[in-house]
């Protein structure tokens, strides 16, 4: 299995409010993720703890914030309508999801394309580099993003009450 | 599906397109003192013919339709054969002429600088699109 279907297999909503996301919140407290340091060694470590543990971010920086907004103040809270708590962190979480699915469909079409180029199936050597090239700008986008969500937890983490 | 790299649609089907013609003009060039083709006749040079084909969402009224370059068709070329005598040639007629392909080969060299030079200049743009993906993504660096 690649890394990114093991991804995209953790990412699954039903695994959401797993013990799978406590424990990657205890891995973390412990100091377990390295910062940015998960994506050099992709071959060797398998990133599904790094997902379970941008999910668990997207819940937890969510409902944080949630928590410090007060349920009513003034004038804005009908100015965030849609700004509940559930829906909000699924909505979030489902659009995280379709984007891990995206970068893994590009990866496959890649893989795919790179097979066809030495099996003689008529890709021809610009179209595989095309497919890579994509493949890789879009892994870098998803890298960013859960480089800054992970960036916006410890700052929240940093905060003082 | 999101597109991070723009533009890249079109530039590939230009690379496909561009790639299909660089084809044609290396045929023309390997077939240039062929006597005897697949017909019975001297090889008849061919050309490729460009058009451009809009794709993506064309129903609606979308702003973002992308227009893809696509190989029409290849036209066979009807310039007349060119005709040495050479009387000893088993492709020889009835007078000692013998027909050779209406290729010109400095002509082939023209296009197929010109077909490598479009090449170069969309993998140009494919460098360029990924160069500003990875400078828009280096914002959020510090």
């Amino acid at each position: 299995m690649d890394p990114l279907s093991a991804i995209r297999m953790f990412a699954s909503p039903a695994l959401q409010q797993s013990p799978m996301a406590k424990g990657a919140m205890e891995s973390l407290q412990k100091g377990g993720l390295g910062g940015a340091g998960g994506i050099e060694g992709l071959g060797k470590v398998i990133p599904q703890n790094e997902l379970a543990q941008l999910k668990s971010f997207a819940n937890l920086t969510d409902s944080a914030a949630a928590a410090t907004l007060p349920p009513s103040v003034g004038g804005i809270q009908t100015a965030l309508p849609s700004y509940g708590r559930v829906s909000g962190r699924d909505a979030f979480a489902h659009s995280l999801d379709g984007f891990v699915g995206e970068v893994n469909a590009k990866q496959s079409a890649a893989g795919e394309s790179v097979r066809g180029l030495i099996g003689n199936q008529g890709v021809s050597l610009h179209q595989a580099m095309i497919a890579m090239e994509e493949a890789s700008v879009s892994f870098q986008l998803m890298v960013e993003v859960r480089n800054k969500l992970l960036e916006s937890y410890q700052e929240l983490m940093r905060m003082q009450v | 599906m999101i597109q991070l790299l723009s533009g890249i649609q079109s530039t590939a089907s230009a690379l496909d397109a561009e790639h299909t013609r660089f084809d044609i003009v290396s045929q023309n060039i390997a077939n240039a003192q062929v006597t005897h083709a697949a017909d019975g006749g001297p090889y008849r040079r061919q050309q490729v013919v460009f058009e451009s084909l809009l794709s993506g969402n064309t129903t609606g009224s979308n702003p973002n339709e992308v227009h893809t370059v696509k190989v029409s068709r290849i036209e066979k070329d009807t310039r007349p054969f060119r005709e040495v005598f050479n009387k000893d040639h088993p492709d020889a007629d009835a007078r000692g002429m013998v027909r050779y392909p209406n290729v010109n080969v400095h002509e082939e060299m023209v296009d197929l600088i010109a077909s490598s030079r479009a090449f170069e200049a969309n993998l140009a743009v494919v460098k360029n699109a990924r160069q500003m993906a990875q400078q828009a993504m280096a914002i959020g660096k510090r």
